[in-house]
């Protein structure tokens, strides 16, 4: 059986520079037309659409400033009673919507306006027996939701709103034989779920539960060929799991394992020249998703013109730093 | 979005597939509000199920309208009991079908994998348990790698009662057929201790089946060099000797500063270690961290000095894990402290049937060396292996393959001369019988400081004429171990910014800009 690498090709034709104002005009003309095809079918996760554009934009040191009171009006109607938020108006509340809308609130300065003591009853409401955290009422359990509630509670700093200690076992609970997490106990390694879990480390301070050689071995051993880094072994590479690998190698001080020239290359050649904007990989369609994974991940392999990103909230530095939101990285070896 | 390619298109066909979306929009927009008001109006029923399905078929990862099925499913289920014209076997088969047309369209959509959980366990009157394993069997022939459809299969073997050796067999017949599957190993991770326990509680899994497993793995491996997912597996193998017990390896008490250094970093407020022989006082990590490998307090007692010899003890959850000794030392300036330190291990020892063993699987990854020098998987396995047998004979050797695995795999070069500074160091502790004098590692070429918890005791450090600089904005914080460092030099490493930890003992940097003798 034949192990053929899946990667793609990278050539001259594709960008090498960043397109910084076709990003700009790519993302601030994204919700122009509301009736836009791709737009409508997005509206389930509005709120995060919402984050991932402003984030880039801030990135891209571009204020949004004229659109804050529009914005956290939407978001105020997207609280529903029990304090969960809503990717949109009329759709139910959940974990991941609530801590884009939280990052928003905090992007725009806008954090004391929002129903703090709710949002944390929400968030405690949603901590099962055994320390996991469901996405909302239905009980759908994940390390993306663990994640998510204590950046939430981080971000409003009330961390101790919660019980800690089971959390932290649950997530340990999906700890594998390759130094990965999954979403569930039992669950294979993948670098987005990685990324929640040692952002849940980092943000709790126990980042020192992670075998960090191994776990940054099989971090950098996601990059290709092509410089673009994969989410499992066999996979093709993508913008988005270069974002969290590289995001979590850096909490784990080894972000210099994989070869940034190599990584900077692929994910400029995801930029799209004609609308802006970053697509999974070079010549696929742009999104807003992509696009912030994009600039945030240039920013973390020190692209100039960008700001300095969080890699453990994935928020611009100084707004980490103006909540006072502490987050743990180890220092390199 | 992923995966979608930005195709070229005449003007005509972009006309066309405007008109599409436009319909396309219009019937979601128009079905999102039909679906809104039913549901504001709690009209739970049969219209109701049929507007979300028409929608979701398009896009499954609409959760709220799932959530809205929900509802309705429970108020079918309760109206059951009284309304025998409710069938809701019909109803379940017909919601797990919507889930199966849906992954069709979104394999990966988490709120379908949940619904088709959530029917089961909630509405299904007598679930098919052994229908779902074949489905997930189905599904896993379509695509082998797609962890919803694992993390499903782990689900429903749970419900079923399914047998975890039943479950390992099935990874064999998966492994069989491509072993180039990475989630099979992986699946294959979980429940071998579950079905081969080591009877002694000292390892994972039981050595023979250990022995047995890495040589299947090795087949696999060796049938295509190249591939990953094996060598993966391998390693954990191979490692799985390396789980260390904790250990307390040095410490010092002074006239009124103590630390203690553990072999792994650990928590001061964790309540289930203690250790006596060292008085009261309240322990605090070095680094301001939960945990690190040095704790440090304040020394209240004189009379902890005064013992001509002490031991310290400790002891994890009542009991007893590691003793130290400690000596009385005095000092130039006559003050006096007591010290302990022990020989720091790195790798247990194997076995001899192990060590067979992997002597033997040495020979063989040679043997492939043979034929494909450069290829970087044996390469690495060779290491491993030989790291582990601590042979005297292929100590050079390991260093030589490292240098090669950065030609062949210079993505990673970086990585592979971190491995190169941990094993230097490792090899440089385990020479050493005395731990407080001068540690020299100066002109090695390290990139990396491993164990520096090891290094607590020295009174001088020299890190001198290394390539600790290769990382931009270097914190070196791993030196704030060492507690009783008077003479740090770290001059000659192109470090940009040298922004060393507070040490309590130092007292000279030798940092290449300012020059030796500097005070600090």
């Amino acid at each position: 059986m034949a192990n053929l690498v899946k990667d793609v090709t990278i050539s001259d034709s594709h960008p090498n520079t960043l397109l910084k104002d076709k990003h700009v005009n790519y993302l601030k003309s994204y919700s122009d037309n509301k009736e836009d095809y791709e737009y409508c079918m997005t509206e389930y996760l509005r709120m995060s659409g919402i984050y991932w554009g402003l984030t880039a934009l801030d990135l891209l040191n571009e204020s949004n400033e004229e659109s804050t009171e529009a914005m956290m009006e939407f978001i105020l109607k997207c609280v529903n009673d029990e304090g969960g938020i809503s990717p949109s108006t009329g759709h139910d509340p959940h974990i991941l919507y609530t801590l884009s809308a939280v990052q928003i609130a905090a992007l725009l300065k806008q954090e004391s306006k929002l129903p703090v003591q709710k949002i944390v009853k929400y968030i405690q409401s949603l901590q099962q027996p055994d320390g996991s955290f469901a996405g909302d009422k239905w009980g759908e359990i994940d390390t993306r939701f663990s994640f998510c509630a204590v950046a939430c509670l981080s971000l409003l700093g009330q961390l101790d709103a919660i019980d800690l200690k089971k959390a932290l076992d649950f997530v340990m609970s999906c700890l594998n034989f390759d130094g990965g997490f999954g979403s569930r106990p039992g669950s294979e390694s993948h670098a987005g779920l990685i990324y929640c879990c040692v952002g849940f480390l980092s943000v709790t301070g126990n980042l020192h539960l992670i075998d960090a050689d191994l776990l940054g071995w099989w971090l950098c051993e996601r990059q290709l060929p092509s410089g673009g880094l994969n989410g499992r072994p066999e996979k093709l590479p993508d913008v988005c799991y270069s974002w969290w690998v590289l995001a979590s190698l850096s909490i784990l001080g080894r972000l210099k394992w994989i070869d940034q020239d190599s990584l900077t290359r692929f994910i400029l050649a995801c930029q799209d020249t004609e609308t802006g904007g970053f697509s999974d990989r070079p010549g696929d369609i742009p999104d807003p998703f992509h696009t912030l994974f994009g600039v945030a991940g240039l920013s973390l392999l020190g692209t100039k013109d960008l700001k300095e990103v969080d890699p453990t909230f994935c928020m611009p530095a100084n707004v980490i730093q103006r909540l006072g939101a502490v987050s743990q990285k180890l220092p390199s070896p | 979005m992923h995966g979608r390619v930005k195709t070229r298109t005449t003007e005509e066909q972009r006309e066309l597939q405007r008109i599409e979306k436009q319909k396309k929009v219009k019937l979601y927009l128009e079905g999102m509000n039909k679906a809104f008001e039913k549901r504001n109006k709690k009209e739970l029923d049969d219209e109701a199920l049929a507007i979300c399905e028409n929608l979701l078929v398009h896009n499954p990862d609409i959760l709220t309208l799932w959530n809205f099925r929900k509802e309705i499913l429970l108020e079918f289920k309760n109206s059951a009991c009284t309304n025998p014209e409710i069938d809701l076997e019909k109803l379940v088969s017909k919601e797990l079908y919507l889930t199966e047309v849906c992954l069709k369209v979104n394999p990966k959509s988490y709120c379908a994998w949940h619904q088709r959980c959530w029917t089961l366990d909630n509405i299904a009157p007598k679930p098919d348990w052994d229908r779902e394993l074949l489905v997930c069997t189905k599904y896993l022939e379509l695509d082998e790698r797609n962890f919803h459809t694992w993390d499903y299969r782990k689900f429903v073997v749970g419900r079923a009662g399914v047998s975890a050796k039943s479950e390992l067999e099935y990874t064999t017949s998966k492994i069989n057929k491509n072993f180039s599957n990475y989630s099979s190993w992986h699946y294959r991770s979980q429940y071998l201790p579950l079905v081969h326990p080591d009877a002694t509680g000292e390892r994972p899994i039981d050595r023979d089946i250990h022995i047995k497993e890495l040589t299947l793995v090795e087949s696999a491996a060796f049938t295509d060099p190249n591939d990953q997912s094996g060598w993966f597996y391998q390693r954990w193998l191979l490692d799985l000797q390396q789980q260390l017990p904790l250990v307390l390896t040095q410490a010092c008490i002074s006239e009124n500063f103590t630390w203690v250094a553990f072999n792994k970093p650990v928590c001061p407020n964790d309540t289930a270690l203690s250790i006596t022989g060292l008085g009261d006082g309240k322990w605090k990590t070095c680094n301001g961290e939960t945990a690190s490998h040095v704790w440090i307090k304040d020394t209240q007692d004189q009379s902890l000095i005064s013992y001509e010899q002490s031991k310290l003890s400790l002891f994890v959850n009542g009991e007893l894990k590691s003793d130290l000794e400690l000596k009385l030392v005095t000092e130039s300036n006559d003050q006096q402290k007591m010290i302990g330190f022990r020989k720091p291990s790195f790798i247990n020892n194997l076995n001899s049937a192990l060590v067979d063993f992997y002597s033997s699987l040495l020979e063989s990854v040679i043997s492939l060396l043979e034929l494909e020098p450069d290829c970087k998987w044996p390469l690495l396995s060779f290491v491993t292996i030989a790291r582990h047998l601590r042979f005297e004979s292929s100590r050079a050797e390991i260093y030589e393959k490292l240098e090669l695995l950065k030609k062949c795999d210079p993505t990673r070069k970086n990585y592979y001369d971190d491995l190169r500074s941990k094993f230097l160091i490792e090899d440089k502790l385990s020479e050493l019988e005395d731990f407080t004098g001068v540690f020299d590692v100066s002109c090695m070429e390290l990139t990396a400081l491993y164990h520096t918890q090891y290094l607590s005791l020295f009174r001088e450090v020299n890190l001198s004429k290394n390539k600790l600089g290769k990382i931009k904005r270097r914190c070196l914080g791993n030196l704030c171990n060492l507690q009783a460092c008077e003479v740090l030099n770290i001059s000659d490493n192109n470090l940009e910014v040298t922004k060393v930890p507070k040490l309590p003992n130092l007292v000279t940097l030798v940092d290449g800009k300012c020059l030796a003798g500097q005070k600090v």
